[in-house]
């Protein structure tokens, strides 16, 4: 038996999202890298605090809950250590990053905590709506709806707390998972009939392209070629047009097939890592687990 | 308050062993293969790529219990092959498809940033 030879093209980089397609591939292979993505591709997260004060109308788990869930740029997670594994007896500065935040309100206006109030101790690891309100300051000094909320003071409130973000995944907890969007599609294979297109009238045309929720197909009239089809990846198989077409008394005016060995990938990332580095960094994850087997095999095929 | 720790998910226990080889004494060329701390990911992975061997007559895997994070993998061969054997070749076969993902998505993310530098 031979290995397969995939083929993998990148549609499209984006600051946020990646697009791609494998192909040549089996869909066991896809859904691994998917899997991968979203629960074992390790970012830093908000996983102690220690409140010191906190008269707000949320409770103490209620707050720690928030702080965890807000994503931080986690670029260097590959330099900490799990604080399980490093050799410090409970923590420190390679195993975790330690952040303070500090708000009373004295104004008669509420006061919106936010995480821009998060203060780290280490540059490299920031909430990822801090770092975007730093990138834009030149042209834009002030954009709070950037910031994600926690809490709102009213006046005499306080909160002090500390918080300490740890490296982890999204197996352990679904705050870890650095892809909002990891998903793959099939490549949909899209025919119409042109001689039963023919057969439709101008008006009955119009209102088979409008029956497309998802607005694959484009009608031109007054043109030789009057529907085309715009972009068949954004054809989503809800078959509206198939419906449609049936109430023409057409059943084959479109026919609609999924290839099924060739996979379009869709990442879009929290902000933690880069969406490339997501899928890198999950290719990678795959090939550490297969070797780790393949070596823990041999081992026990020598033991006898 | 008795819940299980979190990193028993992956954390392999003390003293175990990742893999384990088990021969069925019933069935001749099958085996039990137990990967603990691994899930579907890998297992389905394996067992996709063991059906495709032309000496496997049966290859199946199964979680056996969902707060079991193991998985046993179950291959029966033809006698031209053994269990181990065919394990092994499956996941010497995953390992060079993975690597050839890997370098395939580097050389398009470099052709990417090089394309966006010109047009910069
Ligand atoms: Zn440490």
């Amino acid at each position: 038996m031979t290995a397969r030879s995939p083929e993998l093209e990148i549609l499209e980089i984006k600051n946020d999202t990646i697009t791609f397609i494998l192909s040549n591939t089996d869909i066991s292979v896809a859904n691994a890298l998917r899997r991968v993505m979203i629960a074992e591709v390790p970012t830093m997260c908000i996983d102690l605090v220690e409140f010191e004060a906190n008269n707000s109308v949320l409770c103490d788990e209620f707050i720690a809950h928030r702080l965890g869930l807000i994503p931080l740029i986690s670029e260097e997670v590959n330099r900490f250590n799990y604080t399980r594994d490093c050799s410090c007896s409970e923590r420190c500065d390679n195993c975790s990053v330690e952040f303070r935040l500090h708000v009373k309100c004295t104004d008669d206006k509420a006061r919106d905590v936010t995480s821009s109030d998060l203060i780290s101790q280490n540059d490299m690891v920031i909430p990822v709506s801090s770092a975007q309100s730093l990138n834009h300051n030149n042209n834009t000094p002030d954009r709070p709806e950037q910031e994600i909320p926690i809490v709102k003071l009213r006046k005499g409130q306080e909160l002090k707390l500390k918080a300490i973000a740890k490296k982890g995944v999204g197996k352990e907890h679904a705050k870890w998972i650095p892809a909002c969007v990891a998903t793959y599609q099939f490549q949909p294979h899209i025919v119409i009939n042109q001689n039963r297109l023919d057969e439709l009238s101008d008006k009955q045309k119009e209102d088979w392209v409008a029956s497309c929720p998802a607005k694959v197909y484009s009608y031109v009239p007054h043109q030789r070629n009057q529907v085309t089809i715009e972009d068949p990846l954004r054809c989503m198989y809800c078959m509206e047009c198939k419906k449609k077409a049936d109430t023409y008394g057409k059943p084959d005016l479109v026919t609609i097939e999924q290839k099924t060995d060739r996979f379009i990938f869709t990442v879009e990332t929290t902000g933690a890592l880069k969406p490339e580095d997501i899928v890198l960094y999950a290719i990678q994850i795959i090939k550490r687990k297969l070797t780790d087997i393949q070596t823990q095999l041999q081992t026990q095929i020598q033991e006898g | 308050m008795n819940a299980p720790d979190r990193f028993e998910l992956f954390v392999l226990p003390e003293g175990s062993k990742k893999v384990t080889v088990t021969k069925d004494t019933k069935i001749p060329n099958a085996s039990v293969i137990t990967i603990l701390r691994e899930d579907h990911t890998v297992g389905n992975l394996i067992r996709m790529q063991l059906v495709a061997d032309q000496d496997v007559k049966f290859a199946g895997y199964r979680m056996p219990h969902p707060l079991e994070h193991n998985i046993n993998i179950r291959i029966q061969t033809y006698p031209n092959s053994t269990p181990l054997k065919a394990m092994e070749d499956s996941i010497n076969l995953l390992i060079d498809e993975f690597e050839r993902i890997n370098t395939q998505f580097n050389n398009q993310v470099l052709r990417k940033k090089n394309m966006t530098d010109t047009y910069i």
